[in-house]
């Protein structure tokens, strides 16, 4: 066996919203802006290194439109982790959120991983969902949130990384004594959009009134 | 025709101001996906004028995608229990194209940017009108492949392995274990991708049109056997379990993987699933399709009849 840990991941979410361009980043670091839609299911491995450990990563891919629910929710089962794609240039894909985590709650346990990707960060000019809103809806659910592009790979591998490095400590904690403490694990820090200032500056006026006291 | 094409009429104005909240909700998923559509063994400009959204030009050039577009959002708003499905867009590729040129008067594989970019609007008036009867027929056939919980597209996989089983048992063993072992059906998961677009995504455009020539005849030499030698002309197909698009289909499933068992036992895998899902078939001639055809058609005898 070539690896420490082996970790299966699920990518739901939205038609559209990128999920086949994370992985197909992730996996093969290519991007294409004519992917094809998804049907049913997908899936790629990849092995990445985590904290000095071989992490070997079975990714699902699933298509996103709802009447494929039947075939793909057969996919969740199992999962060690979650990852919950929404465009940020769609509202809609990010008022869906809540019905998808409800969808998939009846798949999967407590101990399961989630993450919230924001996609498609490089469309700033079309963008929907602020960073600011997403991170609270992410804080309300007690999950972690990043926003990613898979066209200009900004910070795909990181979501990857910080998936993968919340399992393992999971996993060790369950291989060290079988201590289940219910805030075991507790949340994963939120990670800053790489390249960008969030939150800095760029909200025009509503910097300029404060300075009274 | 003058039905379906009035009907189509009809609905092109509500697809400019659909009322309810259903019906933005399917144009907006059309929309998403004409874009998101490869057309095998063309050259990617012919692809591109079918899906505008790349294309520079203006006007003209958006006929096309709108016809597509109506079609299928017309054929889900008549379809309540299916409605519109992601990869119905590439089932309707063929016969948009088929019918294009045979209006043109030249072979499909001549077709050209200019064809699909500019064309005569009457028609493609008439072209819209066939390829919706055309597309409501073929899917009249396989109804459950699109509804709730697509009970036909599993009863679909389920018959392929079993099939396999039969026609080639080293390789379905092969299959199997790689599933077993890891826990993942990827013949199942490559299964529903064939059967959901009908071939269409697996095949280069002309070797699809040969098997659906293959599959249309079959369906139509089924429905003439069920309505006792009446003619073929029975709107729904008495024989919905022995179409072309279904019974016939498993069998050329079963013969293609068959034909590639050298390949797909040697794999991994991880290597094994990437083949299931991409079929190398760029490289299928004329004469292996013939070969494929005879073998799932002796198939077809020995098992359904």
């Amino acid at each position: 066996r070539d690896y420490d840990h082996l970790f299966k991941l699920v990518l739901i979410g939205d038609s559209g919203a990128g999920k086949s361009c994370l992985l197909l980043r992730f996996a093969d670091d290519a991007f294409t802006e004519s992917y094809i839609t998804t049907i049913g299911v997908d899936f790629r491995f990849k092995t990445i290194p985590v904290d000095k450990k071989t992490i070997k990563l079975q990714i699902w891919d699933t298509a996103g439109q709802e009447r494929f629910r039947t075939i793909t929710s057969a996919y969740y089962r199992g999962a060690d982790g979650i990852i919950l794609v929404y465009d940020i240039c769609d509202r809609e894909s990010f008022a869906h959120v809540d019905e998808w985590l409800n969808e998939v709650n009846r798949y999967v346990n407590e101990s399961t991983c989630k993450i919230l990707i924001g996609n498609k960060c490089d469309m700033e000019s079309e963008r929907q969902v602020s960073t600011e809103e997403a991170k609270k809806k992410a804080d309300d659910l007690g999950i972690a949130y990043i926003e990613c592009s898979a066209k200009e790979a900004t910070n795909v591998e990181q979501a990857f990384q910080m998936m993968s490095a919340e399992l393992i400590e999971k996993r060790q904690k369950q291989g060290a004594g079988g201590r289940s403490g219910p805030s075991a694990g507790g949340g994963v820090g939120l990670l800053q959009p790489k390249n960008r200032e969030a939150g800095k500056g760029s909200c025009g006026g509503l910097g300029s009134c404060g300075g009274g006291d | 025709l003058y039905e379906a094409s009035s009907a189509v009429a009809q609905t092109a104005g509500a697809s400019s101001a659909p009322a309810a909240a259903e019906e933005v909700a399917l144009l907006r998923q059309i929309r998403k996906d004409l874009p998101r559509m490869e057309l095998r063994g063309f050259p990617p400009s012919l692809a591109a004028a079918l899906q505008a959204q790349n294309s520079t030009e203006s006007e003209p050039s958006k006929a096309l995608p709108e016809l597509l577009e109506r079609v299928l959002f017309i054929w889900a708003v008549r379809q309540p229990a299916s409605g519109y499905v992601q990869g119905l867009n590439e089932v309707l590729l063929p016969l948009v194209l088929v019918f294009l040129a045979e209006r043109l008067r030249k072979p499909v594989e001549l077709l050209n940017t200019e064809d699909l970019s500019s064309p005569n609007p009457e028609l493609l008036g008439e072209v819209e009108a066939d390829c919706y009867w055309c597309m409501s027929k073929i899917l009249s056939e396989i109804f459950d492949h699109y509804t709730q919980d697509q009970p036909g597209i599993q009863r679909m996989a389920r018959r392929l392995k079993e099939v396999l089983r039969r026609i080639d048992e080293p390789l379905a063993l092969h299959l199997q274990v790689q599933a077993d072992e890891q826990g993942i059906d990827h013949l199942q998961a490559a299964a529903y991708q064939w059967v959901t677009c009908l071939m269409v995504r697996e095949l280069p455009l002309l070797r699809c049109l040969r098997l659906w020539d293959t599959l249309i005849a079959e369906s139509a030499l089924s429905a003439e056997r069920h309505s006792g030698g009446q003619g073929a002309s029975g709107m729904v197909g008495g024989g919905v379990a022995s179409a072309g698009f279904e019974a016939f289909l498993v069998y050329f499933c079963a013969c293609l993987l068959a034909f590639y068992t050298g390949r797909l036992q040697v794999m991994e895998l991880e290597e094994s699933t990437a083949f299931l899902k991409q079929l190398p078939t760029g490289s299928l001639s004329e004469a292996d399709m013939e070969v494929l055809l005879a073998e799932s058609y002796v198939l077809h005898s020995l098992f359904h009849c």
